[in-house]
């Protein structure tokens, strides 16, 4: 007879610590998503954290700008003229400081004064005696203000030259050129935030666009890259560049089938918008019309873009508009698929490199609208709303036609030369 | 153009790969532990459906809290400790530790004779644990299997220390009676 309850308790301790028991095949699968569905979690955590981010980053950029136009330099980014020329044009807003103030009185003889505004030169002009009118320039920057016979802002550091303060007279160099235009390039780089989409069109008969739609969510995308704008008028601009975009697509379980390929060897096709792949796992011996599952996958699509847009410029202060319309030639540089794929409750990672009834390139008509603030003559930070849409599909042959479009929102950098 | 990545044995890279998301370790890990996971759910649980459920949260929550390991104690003492939290936390969400009161049994004294205990199986007696009412199950195992005191499953369980108490005692009682069942099945058995 047992009255010590110690003796039960270590009875019962020995087979707890002892005892272990066979889980159900398809546990692991429940595991499985749930995991998935962790990831999903995560990666929205992260997603909404980057909006967090950018938001924060935008605040600060406008609130900077704000200060910087209006309360740090409220007379900075005037131009006379209205207009944003080139960065060796006379209306660049930084330009536009007038510097110091040079007077010829009547009798001829040179004089020179500083007019200061709480420590800084304001303004520079010259009066010039009627009959010897003079439009002045210095280092090519120009500023004529006709209501004022003479008149003449100097933009930089007031260097009067020698024979001008001698003789009343601009020197050779300094002679203005009116309304002169001269092409120049710029080059930005950009990276943007792109939510992608696509639009599926049945290629072969079949519930396969619906399908593919129930299976496949698009993830976090984004792309950099590097352009070259040829302004070849005051307002008008051609861009060409290099853009590396990358698209992830998140792609649900499913259920893949053996079936033979030209060469004759037994795979499994793995069906996806972007094209297919045959995949041989090591689980099993498969023969046509086995079937296997498999859990979520990753899909990652790099492209290289080639595009070629127009712009157009619109001017405000230290702020340009540009909106801007063209095309692209989108070529596929990567294409991969991560996955497991589940035999009971045996699991085997597989990567996929090589998709079939991919196109190497499909054309996209791109337009965007940039915001530009001036930082310096020659520097502007942007903001760029984009939008691409494939106007060829990605893909030929496959179950489904891959038009793939894009909402992007980008920043970036420019300097012009 | 396919490739595999093989199984990893060492724990250490086991336990990094496993907390970078890396789906194939994860189910390596599960395949080491499952089946002694599975062991220690049991036991928390009224039956193998309901030890499942709690080793799948389990499991869910080491590869969510693993990258939290030290390495200081043994990965199986760890994991056993996220199910044994997992049993817990679906008790707590169904209430079930409500239902846990005085025992109203006559202090009724139940034999057990210890060389029929002998002959009893692991499995045997975790069925006798599983026909606890959750409550006493709960407060026999902190107690027994995982050797905490009254006072800190009184607090892990949000009840008095006097019923964590009274709620053991009442489980050996029932216990014994449970095994004073299954002596006399037991015994035919044998003698035969």
């Amino acid at each position: 007879m047992i009255k010590n309850f110690k003796n039960i308790d270590s009875i019962f301790k020995s087979s707890y610590e002892s005892f272990e028991e066979e889980p159900s095949e398809h546990l692991w699968t429940k595991i499985n998503a749930g995991l998935d569905k962790q990831d999903m979690a995560r990666y929205k955590k992260g997603i909404i954290a980057w909006k967090r981010i950018t938001l924060f980053l935008i605040f600060v950029m406008t609130i900077y700008v704000l200060y910087d136009s209006l309360l740090r330099n409220p007379d900075s980014g005037r131009t006379v003229s209205g207009k944003r020329q080139s960065p060796n044009g006379s209306a660049n807003p930084m330009n536009a400081m007038p510097m110091g103030f040079v007077g010829l009185p009547s009798n001829g003889s040179p004089n020179y004064f500083n007019s200061t505004k709480k420590g800084k030169l304001i303004a520079a002009v010259l009066y010039i005696p009627a009959e010897s009118v003079q439009i002045v320039a210095i280092d090519s920057m120009p500023i004529r203000m006709p209501d004022f016979l003479g008149l003449v802002l100097y933009p930089k550091a007031l260097k009067p030259d020698k024979g001008l303060l001698e003789n009343g007279r601009a020197g050779k160099d300094n002679l203005i050129k009116p309304n002169l235009f001269n092409p120049y390039w710029s080059v930005s780089a950009l990276a943007s935030y792109d939510h992608v989409m696509y639009r599926l069109d049945d290629d072969l008969p079949g519930d396969s666009k619906e399908n593919i739609e129930n299976r496949e969510n698009h993830k976090a995308s984004f792309s950099f890259g590097i352009s070259a704008d040829w302004n070849f008028k005051k307002s008008w601009a051609l861009q060409t560049g290099l853009v590396y975009s990358h698209v992830l697509v998140g792609i649900g379980p499913q259920k893949i089938y053996a079936s033979a390929e030209s060469s004759g060897d037994v795979s499994y096709r793995y069906i996806t918008s972007s094209g297919y792949a045959f995949i041989k796992p090591g689980l099993v011996n498969s023969s046509v019309g086995d079937s296997l599952n498999t859990a979520t996958a990753n899909h990652h699509l790099v492209f290289i873009s080639l595009p070629l847009k127009i712009k157009h410029q619109f001017g405000i202060r230290r702020f340009s508009l540009l909106p801007s319309a063209g095309f692209a030639a989108n070529f596929l540089a990567k294409a991969t698929i991560s996955t497991v794929v589940m035999e009971q409750s045996r699991v085997e990672s597989v990567t996929i490199t090589k998709l079939n009834a991919t196109r190497q390139a499909y054309l996209s008509l791109d337009a965007s609208l940039g915001l530009q603030y001036h930082l310096t003559r020659r520097t502007t930070l942007s903001m760029e709303p984009s939008f691409k849409y494939a106007i060829t599909s990605m893909t030929h042959n496959n179950v489904v036609n891959n038009y793939p479009y894009s909402i992007g929102i980008g920043i970036g950098a420019q300097m012009s030369f | 153009m396919l490739s595999r990545t093989p199984i990893l044995t060492d724990q250490r890279k086991l336990i990094k790969a496993c907390i970078a998301g890396d789906r194939i370790s994860q189910a390596a890990l599960y395949d080491l532990y499952a089946r002694k996971m599975l062991g220690t759910c049991m036991w928390y649980a009224k039956n193998k459906e309901e030890a499942e459920e709690i080793l799948q949260d389990g499991f869910l929550r080491v590869f969510r809290y693993l990258q939290g390991f030290n390495f200081k104690s043994s990965l199986e003492n760890w994991m056993r400790k996220i199910m044994i939290n997992a049993a817990l936390h679906k008790y707590r969400s169904k209430a079930r530790l409500n239902i846990v009161q005085r025992f109203d049994w006559t202090q009724e004294y139940f034999g057990v004779d210890g060389t029929v205990l002998n002959h009893l199986e692991a499995r045997d007696l975790l069925k006798i644990v599983q026909k606890l009412s959750p409550g006493y199950r709960m407060v026999f195992n902190l107690y027994v299997f995982e050797g905490l005191k009254h006072r800190e499953i009184a607090k892990i369980l949000g009840i008095a220390e006097g019923t964590s108490k009274s709620n053991l005692s009442d489980a050996r009682l029932i216990l014994q009676k449970l095994l004073a069942n299954h002596n006399g099945r037991l015994k035919l058995k044998i003698d035969r």
